[in-house]
């Protein structure tokens, strides 16, 4: 469906994103995650013929998007970061408007808009202008806006940036019900949670190069980290925290995707059996009571820590 | 391209203090301007301007001068001493004072120069101006009569003094009666008769000058507001949105000047239609000449504030500049000042803005009887205008606002 062959592209002195080829299937949940700076954006912009590659081909159902980028951009719809909406226009002039953008026939295209405001259960909320719409709301009418012309491929660049756990949650079904109706999704977001639910693979970019791509589980495989230990711990003291946070064991090289603090301990490691033993070895040792422990599989976070490491970014 | 101008010109209807900005406050700054310009009730007559006068020399000759100029509709004379008369003036509270020295009459009367000086405040330089051209046709006819007399007696006198008494006597006769108030076949006047020269008489020039000027530059504010919605759009994200789907930038960019066209029509043609109704304005003296102003001006206008909001990255940049620009085209180019009070140089200068042309276009089609070939000038000065900025705004758009989503 999307196939991102070996492209590159700079700007002046900076390479936003270096020889990077993805393939997206049809009807495939692909997340694309990197932390900020990474090239999402950028490759996501070049998907869209927003401007072109340096170098490398981008084909969308075997059309080249250098060659006819209006036949492609038919098929996407896009959900950008921002609430790219007009605050004076209520929800029907703002869909009415995006869908007219996108070549939505005036025949019931109404009728059109009603359907996709119930489905985003602000069928009631039509006529109101956008600028009185809690975010959330604003949030489903943006992503509202991408559906109309009933793209086949979806881009969410960070949909659900500062939304409450119920509107989140509203949108979260949405995009499972997007994803079973078989429309093919790019997606991006630092929620990785949702994104670990959701997709059906997952690129990890950085400094704007691909450095791993598959199914969580193969992800999981690639970092080599297998499970996490979680201790908790009869309190102790910041001085003591302090001593032991700086040990081999629990210091940030050894253990750069977990965490340590005056009660508990997160250890990711990739031997269940030999991490437990020296865990509960040290803080025997350390005189620290133990009071629970759990043995919980890696999560994405860190295995998209340890793809990515953990240095600050821009 | 067409959704986009209907998107905008929706936009713009919901958003009250836009429209606040673009119709209420030119009708208001229109009838304020009007007003200054003497155009409301269309006699244009203006207020006398007061001087106060020093008759230092108390003759006759400075009674009688003081007496005619207290005729002069366009004077308001008060009479003073000197030295409170100087204080008035130097404190702000009086424009000029008018001193006629000891010795007027004697100097007159001998044909010498009259011993008399204009005091004025110097901050009301264009007040004396106006108010200098009063008082000379007054004196300076009066000193030309007396002294012309005294003048050439005296030159008769002193030249033919071996004449005998007799001749002479019968000479100063006939020179009396010549220089005599309204004496003599052939007495000489000294006033001016000014006529204005136009087609059609009692045309409201103050009127013209206040709508042609404030349309225009509001016109231009307006448009460069339009403009700015480009940067709003690429601020909000929605331009982003847009350039995803299948329109092409140049029918995004195309769409917002056709909006800003259409404001820019409706913004002339309602202003027009306001001072037609409410002070009287011939919209119909050459309503060709007229709607191709209309069409011109709306043209340069929109194309300008488009080219405006190509420069800049950020709306409160092209705010600031939109703002320099406007007002600096506006003072010189007659919007703000009437171009025959500004030096000659700066009158050059002005025809490098959109104002001057649109407010001389608009002059042409509400007043004066142009060939086609003279008056098609100023439409087309204003459509090259719009022409040369749409495309500066179309490259500058592709250069600078596309170029930031890399």
């Amino acid at each position: 469906m999307i196939e991102i062959q070996d492209i590159s592209k700079s700007y002046g002195q900076i390479q936003a994103v270096k020889n990077l080829s993805l393939n997206i299937r049809k009807g495939e949940f692909y997340s694309l995650l990197g932390p900020n700076g990474a090239g999402k954006t950028t490759t996501i912009n070049l998907l869209g013929g927003l401007f072109y590659p340096d170098r490398g081909s981008i084909r969308v159902n075997g059309i080249s998007i250098q060659e006819n980028p209006n036949a492609i951009k038919n098929w996407i719809g896009i959900v950008p970061q921002e609430i790219a909406l007009y605050n004076e226009l209520t929800a029907l002039e703002n869909l009415r408007f995006w869908a007219r953008v996108n070549h939505v026939s005036k025949q019931g295209l109404d009728a059109k808009i009603h359907k996709v405001l119930e489905y985003m259960g602000l069928a009631d909320r039509a006529s109101q202008s956008i600028s009185k719409y809690s975010g959330g709301m604003k949030r489903r009418i943006n992503i509202a806006a991408a559906l109309l012309h009933d793209p086949s491929i979806l881009f969410f660049d960070e949909p659900t940036v500062g939304v409450d756990p119920q509107s989140r949650s509203f949108i979260y079904h949405i995009f499972k019900d997007l994803r079973a109706q078989g429309k093919t999704i790019l997606y991006t977001s630092h929620y990785l949670e949702e994104v670990e639910l959701l997709s059906d693979r997952i690129g990890i970019i950085d400094h704007g190069e691909l450095v791993a791509e598959g199914t969580f589980d193969e992800l999981r495989l690639q970092s080599g980290l297998k499970e996490q230990i979680h201790i908790q711990f009869k309190k102790i003291s910041e001085e003591k925290l302090e001593q032991i946070a700086k040990s081999p064991l629990l210091s940030a090289k050894s253990n750069a995707h977990g965490f340590v603090n005056t009660e508990s301990c997160n250890y990711v490691g990739s031997n269940r059996t030999e991490d437990l033993s020296r865990l509960v070895q040290f803080f025997a040792e350390h005189q620290i009571a133990i009071e629970q422990i759990e043995i919980k599989p890696v999560d994405l976070e860190q295995v998209y820590l340890h793809f990515t490491k953990v240095d600050l970014r821009d | 391209m067409l959704e986009i101008a209907k998107k905008d010109l929706l936009r713009l209807r919901k958003d009250k203090k836009a429209l606040f900005l673009s119709f209420i406050l030119p009708i208001i700054l229109i009838s304020l301007f009007a007003a200054i310009y003497g155009g409301v009730d269309g006699k244009a007559e203006s207020k006398p301007q007061a001087i106060l006068i020093s008759d230092l020399d108390s003759s006759a000759l400075s009674a009688e001068i003081i007496s005619e100029l207290k005729k002069e509709k366009a004077l308001s004379i008060q009479m003073i001493d000197m030295q409170t008369g100087k204080k008035e003036v130097i404190d702000g509270n009086k424009s000029a004072l008018l001193c006629l020295y000891s010795g007027f009459a004697d100097s007159v009367n001998q044909g010498k120069k009259a011993p008399m000086e204009l005091f004025y405040d110097e901050s009301k330089s264009m007040e004396i101006g106006l108010m200098q051209k009063a008082l000379l046709s007054t004196i300076m006819g009066f000193i030309g009569q007396k002294g012309g007399k005294a003048h050439v007696q005296n030159f008769i006198n002193q030249k033919y003094a071996d004449m005998p008494e007799d001749i002479l006597e019968e000479i100063n006769k006939d020179i009396e009666t010549e220089f005599s108030d309204g004496g003599g076949s052939s007495s000489v006047s000294s006033e001016l008769t000014v006529t204005p020269l136009a087609i059609k008489q009692g045309i409201r020039w103050g009127l013209i000058q206040a709508v042609a000027g404030t349309l225009v530059m509001m016109l231009l504010f307006s448009m460069a507001g339009m403009g700015n919605s480009i940067l709003e759009e690429k601020q909000e994200g929605t331009l982003k949105r847009l350039l995803f789907s299948p329109i092409s930038a140049s029918d995004f960019l195309y769409g917002k000047m056709i909006a800003a066209l259409v404001l820019a029509f409706v913004q002339i043609s309602i202003l027009l239609l306001f001072s037609y109704f409410v002070f009287g304005l011939d919209l119909f003296y050459h309503p060709f000449a007229l709607f191709l102003m209309i069409l011109t001006t709306a043209f340069a206008c929109s194309g300008f504030g488009i080219f405006i909001a190509s420069l800049g990255s950020s709306q409160r940049q092209v705010e600031s500049i939109s703002t320099i620009v406007i007002i600096i085209m506006s003072a010189i180019g007659g919007s703000m000042i009437p171009l025959f009070l500004m030096p000659a140089f700066l009158q050059k200068v002005a025809m490098s803005s959109i104002n001057y042309w649109a407010i001389q276009g608009f002059y042409d089609a509400f007043g004066r009887d142009l060939s086609f070939s003279v008056w098609i000038i100023k439409p087309l000065v204003l459509f090259s205008f719009g022409l040369v900025s749409s495309f500066l705004a179309s490259v500058y758009f592709k250069k600078r606002i596309l170029k930031e989503y890399k």
